[in-house]
């Protein structure tokens, strides 16, 4: 079983191992996966970056030419020099705008802004066309323009987000600037839309705390804001955020942040970049991903695996026969024959372990059954004829002999069919099979006789002694033939003697009085043909006892024959001498359901 | 006349021992501050491009008045509160920055036809969020020495620099740079340099009866961080 143990302890390490190894490994990479996810995102970013720097170039130059229409020149200059009517100024100027830029809605132009030099607003086309007067030289970008610059800006007002180009306006002679026209691109949902057809990720745009337009569902967004507003100091100090997790639902998204440039940086604009990260790489999740595809010949190693597998069942399988199912069969085998009497007993050296345990314990209860007194407790006081019957378990010390029927003496059953019935009974400690408890009856005296004990002393000694004598009982029985036997070779037994499987107990001897039975009396005291012996007046006593005792509980008491008692008292003493290897019984009367009742007592010292 | 011929020595002499007195109390510190280029650059909020024409040459960023000097240190340190306008007109505020004494209420009229939010962002204790609508007034009293930027929310290039102290010395510069602070106490000093929404400079004078002729230089790279309070 070692081996097995082993292999298990292995096989279970191995399993350990594997199940550790699916959950753990797909960690580092998911890991790495969102490390590259999170590459990605910075490189969208980095492309966004370029794309809004191209298009505020692309949008500045566009007014750039815009500017240097001579309609608009004219006007504009007409409106600094304050020459002309600005109502009709605005006309001009607006009508020139939209025809300069037809298809405003369709480049994604919210509104064009021509102002004169002072910054007023001489016509515009989109938002508020009809307004004009008032002016815009304050705004940053257009002061730029008025001065000479062309530049971009990003407005966020009203809740919207716009990106801003300008672009001054000279005069015909190239030699003043005559104002300015202003452009508005729309920031929004087209641009997100546009982003995330180029860049393959989804889009927020976000102005405050509010998510100005998305590709995703904006309610989904709700969290952004303040995520984004968590890392205002990284944005402020790396101008884009590191990759951040949020959650969209049931979605994990990636996202990157990065400011807008101009005014709406300080309105807290931001573009996010968003992308859905995969779901976890936990085994279930990796198993219900795993195609059909993935396990095809070329792909899985079915061979490698299914050798594996059957190389772990065989070395299984094999120390399994080598180690349980070999032993239990030659066990087996032993104790068949053991139960065909071929053998003694089982060789427990050729078992290990537990088998060899369980061939000791056979063993022993082989040993136990062969010789051994049932323990007291089981059939105390118990009627003789149970005790006597095989079906019954006696302790040997007290039996009712008063109503038993005179059973013939059972031999002591043969010890393979007891090991046979018993293979697999409940584990016996060595010493309960080896030594059985012997029976203390410390009223009996010692026989007076010491001849007369002999043949007793003698059967003991060659069936019972080593096994059921303590020590202490073999000092304090100091009979004759005990003095015969020495002590020490009686304790210091190494091991139980062999089983004497053929040896019946010898009859045991009684004196010339029992050996014929005495004649019938009736309530005589001790007849004359009675045994002189201890056991003869032990007899003599109880038959009195029993005719007091059946009197007084009102039976009849001339209907009891003395020589026919005796001869009960002796055939049944006999049957428990037979029975349980004792030296003698001791028999006593009692009251038994209001009758008089006789038990024997197993006298074993 | 003999009344007069008495009196005139009187007088002479009583102005004579008054002359050094009077002329240790007062002085004129002028000079000039000289900004690095960010600071003139005329916008606070740039965006990808800034580029020149290739047509006309490109004109100064004109002063709006953002740049101020103020003398810290003599006595009397004394500023009467005092209702200041701040008018918003053509997107943007004029003056744009302010120096007032404590407890001064500073007027803001909006001359815009849109609207404006102003507040001191993060410190709606000293100025709430309030919408300033077009040809209306809002009058706020700032009570504690401090400096204070009252920015509108929807057009973040309107600021207001509003700097409470007790100090009556304090002059705008000019779009060559030059100040004048008159009557300024004889003694040592702290001169400080406000511009573009935060104390850009920073220096001890010393304020002789012939006054103080002082060359600013401010360089970017001691630019201090936005104040705020």
């Amino acid at each position: 079983m070692f081996l097995s143990k082993i292999w298990f302890i292995l096989v279970a390490l191995l399993a350990g191992v594997a199940v550790t190894a699916a959950f753990v490994a797909p960690r580092p990479a998911d890991r790495r996966i969102e490390q590259l996810e999170g590459q990605r995102l910075d490189r969208a970013q980095y492309a966004a970056e370029q794309m809004l720097k191209n298009d505020a170039r692309r949008w500045i130059d566009y007014v750039a030419k815009l500017g240097r229409d001579s309609h608009l020149t004219e006007a504009l200059d007409s409106s600094s020099r304050g020459a002309g009517e600005p109502k009709a100024l605005h006309e001009t100027v607006r009508s020139r705008l939209k025809a300069l830029v037809p298809d405003r809605a369709g480049i994604g132009v919210e509104s064009l802004i021509a102002v004169d030099k002072q910054g007023r607003v001489v016509a515009r086309v989109g938002d508020d066309e009809g307004e004009y007067g008032e002016s815009l030289a304050g705004a940053e970008v257009v002061g730029d323009a008025l001065r000479g610059y062309l530049s971009d800006d990003v407005w966020g007002a009203a809740g919207r987000l716009r990106r801003v180009g300008a672009a001054p306006v000279t005069s015909k002679s190239r030699e003043r600037i005559v104002g300015a026209v202003v452009v508005a691109v729309e920031t929004g949902k087209r641009l997100a839309e546009m982003w995330k057809q180029n860049l393959g990720v989804d889009v927020a745009i976000v102005l405050g705390r509010n998510v100005v337009s998305s590709t995703l569902p904006e309610a989904l967004l709700g969290q952004l804001p303040e995520l984004i507003e968590q890392h205002a100091t990284e944005i402020a100090n790396h101008k884009r955020t590191r990759p951040l997790i949020l959650y969209m639902g049931a979605e994990r998204m990636l996202l990157i942040a990065a400011p807008f440039v101009g005014e709406a940086s300080e309105q807290r604009a931001y573009y996010v970049l968003l992308n859905k990260q995969p779901p976890g790489s936990d085994p279930w999740v990796l198993l219900s991903n795993a195609s059909s595809d993935d396990l095809r010949w070329g792909h899985f190693p079915w061979l490698p695996l299914a050798f594996g597998i059957l190389a772990m069942i065989g070395i299984g399988l094999l120390l399994q026969r080598t180690e349980v199912e070999g032993p239990i069969r030659r066990l087996r085998t032993e104790v068949h024959s053991l139960a065909r009497n071929e053998i003694q007993k089982i060789d427990d050296t050729k078992y290990g372990g537990k088998l060899g345990g369980v061939a000791r314990d056979i063993n022993a209860t082989v040993e136990r059954f062969t010789h051994a007194v049932p323990p007291k407790s089981e059939t105390a006081k118990k009627d003789i004829g149970a005790i006597l019957d095989r079906g019954g378990s006696a302790d040997g010390q007290s039996f009712d002999v008063s109503r038993a029927k005179a059973t013939p003496s059972t031999p002591v059953s043969n010890p393979a069919s007891v090991a046979a019935s018993l293979f697999g009974a409940p584990k016996l400690p060595p010493s309960m099979g080896v030594t059985p408890t012997p029976i203390s009856v410390p009223s009996i005296p010692a026989p007076s006789p010491p001849a007369k004990a002999a043949p007793v002393a003698s059967v003991n000694r060659t069936l019972m002694l080593p096994n059921l004598r303590s020590p202490a009982e073999v000092t304090s029985s100091n009979s004759g033939e005990f003095a015969a036997v020495s002590p020490s070779s009686l304790i210091e037994a190494p091991s139980p003697p062999p089983l004497r499987r053929d040896v019946t107990p010898p009859p045991v001897p009684t004196s010339a009085a029992f050996a014929t039975p005495p004649p019938s009396v009736r309530l005589s005291p001790v007849a004359a043909n009675q045994p002189k012996d201890e056991d003869s007046v032990h007899f003599q006593q109880v038959f009195e006892e029993y005719i007091a005792l059946r009197i007084k509980c009102g039976e009849s008491a001339s209907s009891v024959a003395a020589d026919k008692f005796f001869a009960k008292l002796r055939s049944n003493r006999e049957q428990l001498i037979a029975k349980y290897n004792c030296r003698s019984a001791r028999f006593s009367v009692y009251v038994k359901d209001g009758k008089a009742a006789i038990k024997a007592t197993p006298v074993r010292s | 006349m003999m009344r007069y011929r008495l009196l005139s020595p009187l007088l002479l002499g009583g102005l004579v021992a008054l002359a050094p007195t009077l002329a240790a109390a007062v002085g004129v510190v002028r000079g000039t501050v000289v900004l690095p280029e960010e600071l003139k650059a005329g916008r606070r909020f740039l965006g990808h491009w800034r580029v020149e024409n290739t047509t006309v040459p490109v004109q100064a960023a004109p002063a709006r008045g953002d740049t101020v000097v103020v003398l810290l240190g003599p006595k009397p340190q004394v500023l009467a509160p005092k209702n200041t306008p701040v008018e918003i007109v053509g997107m943007q505020a004029n003056p744009s920055t302010v120096v007032v004494g404590e407890g001064a209420v500073v007027e803001f009229r909006n001359s815009d036809k849109v609207a404006h939010d102003l507040s001191v962002p993060g410190h709606p204790e000293i100025m709430p969020p309030e919408r300033l609508s077009p040809g209306t007034v809002r009058k706020q009293r700032f009570g504690i020495s401090g400096e204070y930027l009252v920015r509108c929310a929807e057009y973040p290039h309107v600021v207001i620099s509003v700097i409470v102290t007790s100090s009556p010395f304090f002059a705008a510069v000019d779009e060559k740079g030059g100040f004048k602070l008159p009557d300024v106490p004889e003694g040592p000093a702290t001169l400080k340099v406000w511009s573009n929404g935060r104390w850009v400079h920073e220096q001890s004078v010393e304020v002789t009866p012939k006054g103080a002729d002082l060359t600013i230089k401010v360089s970017g790279a001691a630019n201090k961080e936005p104040t705020e309070q």
